[in-house]
């Protein structure tokens, strides 16, 4: 990430990058189709809110400021520059007007300008049971199902043991009897190397709750799974690590350097995201900048030490589920490939402000679609490509070899035309 | 509920506003009956009173948040466009799920983003908040 400091000394595209989560914070705020009671009782607004609403007039007119290059008056990138204030404008000016109807479209305007994809969905169906292994493969086997989920049969046959005083009676079926291609979703189980890995303990949580052999078929996936951690429980077996923490890991071991970097760079953007929640670093009075660093040290500290996803961030899946279109693979909605750490508010939001809601309806000219990040995008901390880490070439090398096909296919059919 | 709210405070990095004051919740709850917004209940007043918004490990529950739309109850629920919002409050969400309170069936519900379907629910906030944040089953 190289330095870029205007005449200023003000590191132009960090402003630029803090100018956004101001107006885009406020954007977002402004989207909803109703109003406060308060507002409308009153009619007025509050002191801070006039204090608000005149930063962003101040912004406003300083946008060409922070946007426009000083040398480049008939380049290409001036009249890109130029169109982002022109949206950027508009946008403040819907917001200090309280107009809510265009700001949806402004932001998308906005994000094709830097550069971001909106591309048709292509969903396919995919079974309750399929979700869910996939949501238990990301956060791991923290809870046991619900017993909305589990099979009537399995619930007699756990209930039954939970009430026999005799826990520690020898199985009645030997292990050699069971094969797990009878249970029905083993197929898709099976597909996550961490479950498959376990096969011996789901025989043993068969064994244990005396399932018979001939019985497996009658068996879902979210039995298999309580049977999984049932057995883990009993057995105190290590846990099993879950694509969420293995993803932060990797990340960090990978990228630590430039992680460190655009948390250093981006210091007034982080303080700023804090504020809007209400939260502020160097509260007991230390010295900003090192709470600052302690604060850094700290979110680093945990995601190598337990893989954890950093405050203000979250992991965004590039391609939704639905859109995997990959039975034979469900391991993939959930491999690095697919994954990326992005700051939660302004970014993972307004990509996830397009997709299909869940009766179908679209946002905007009923067309279904998604926005998509570019493919070997690892980190998204701003639209900037600076504030963006791309997979290095040999660790792709590396997934490449271990997933092959799947990842070319997978390349293949996210290169959609722009809608 | 304290076990929990003792647990929480103990999380490294554990991402949390101010506690909300009583007056703000009840000025929140207003804007949500005056929306035809469904309320949330008492036992979560009572929670936002000592913890105020949660961001952890890509798992985040609102609160009372009067500088952004962001983790902001109200705005939230404001901004998602999902059915029966006068029956269903979204408390919090992490990446496939919201933690929302059926005020009618008065019941904590964990609902699938995409499919809105019911994939568990729970009578007491303590378990549902555990569920979301992955805290490990006892």
């Amino acid at each position: 990430m190289a330095k870029n400091r205007s005449n200023l000394g003000i590191n132009m595209d960090t402003a630029k990058d803090l100018i956004y989560l101001i107006v885009l914070d406020k954007a977002l705020s402004h989207i909803s189709h109703k109003k406060r009671r308060k507002k409308i009782k009153n009619g007025k607004i509050t002191q801070e809110e006039q204090e608000n609403l005149d930063n962003l007039l101040c912004l406003k007119n300083s946008l060409d400021l922070f946007f426009l290059p000083n040398n480049k008056k008939n380049s290409e990138e001036y009249h890109i520059q130029m169109q982002k204030i022109r949206i950027l404008d508009e946008l403040i000016e819907n917001i200090i007007k309280g107009k809510n109807v265009d700001i949806k479209q402004r932001i998308e305007q906005l994000m094709k300008k830097e550069g971001l994809n909106f591309v048709e969905r292509k969903e396919s169906p995919i079974s309750a049971e399929e979700k869910f292994l996939i949501k238990t493969d990301f956060h791991g086997l923290s809870h046991y199902p619900s017993d909305l989920s589990l099979t009537n049969f399995f619930i007699k046959k756990r209930d039954k043991k939970r009430n026999d005083a005799s826990d520690n009676l020898l199985p009645v079926f030997d292990e050699q009897l069971y094969n797990l291609d009878k249970v029905p979703s083993w197929r898709f189980i099976k597909q996550f190397k961490s479950f498959q890995k376990r096969a011996p303990y789901f025989i043993k949580a068969m064994q244990y709750l005396n399932i018979a052999p001939h019985e497996m078929k009658r068996l879902n996936a979210y039995d298999m799974i309580y049977m999984l951690k049932l057995y883990q429980g009993k057995n105190e077996t290590a846990p099993i690590e879950n694509a969420k923490s293995k993803f932060i890991k990797k990340f960090i071991a990978n990228y630590e350097p430039e992680f460190r970097e655009y948390m250093h760079a981006n210091k007034q953007v982080i303080e700023y995201a804090l504020h809007l929640k209400g939260i502020q670093i160097n509260a007991d009075g230390e010295n900003n900048n090192k709470s600052y660093q302690n604060f850094v040290n700290q979110i680093v500290a945990q995601m190598k030490l337990k893989g954890s996803v950093p405050p203000l961030f979250n992991i965004h899946h590039k391609r939704p589920i639905k859109d995997i279109n990959n039975q034979q693979n469900l391991p993939l909605a959930n491999s690095i490939e697919n994954l990326c750490l992005i700051i939660e508010n302004p970014y993972h939001t307004m990509l996830h402000m397009f997709d299909t809601n869940s009766y179908g309806k679209t946002i905007f000219n009923h067309q279904v679609k998604r926005v998509e990040l570019e493919p070997n995008v690892i980190f998204f901390g701003g639209f900037e490509k600076r504030f963006q880490i791309t997979r290095k070439k040999e660790e792709f090398n590396a997934l490449k070899n271990e997933n092959n096909i799947v990842i070319i296919k997978m390349r293949k059919e996210s290169s959609c035309k722009n809608l | 509920m304290q076990k929990l709210i003792k647990q929480l405070k103990s999380f490294p990095l554990l991402m949390t506003a101010k506690p909300a004051a009583l007056e703000d919740i009840l000025k929140t709850k207003q804007d949500l009956k005056f929306n035809h917004i469904a309320d949330f209940p008492k036992e979560f007043s009572q929670f936002l009173q000592q913890i105020n918004t949660i961001e952890y490990d890509g798992a985040f529950i609102f609160g009372i948040n009067p500088r952004s739309y962001y983790l902001d109850i109200f705005a939230q629920n404001d901004m998602l466009d999902l059915p029966n919002k006068s029956e269903i409050i979204i408390l919090g969400y992490d990446e496939f799920e919201y933690l929302a309170y059926n005020e009618k069936k008065q019941l904590y519900q964990i609902i699938d983003k995409e499919t809105l379907d019911v994939v568990q629910t729970y009578t007491n906030l303590s378990l549902a908040i555990q569920y979301l944040l992955k805290i490990e089953d006892e």
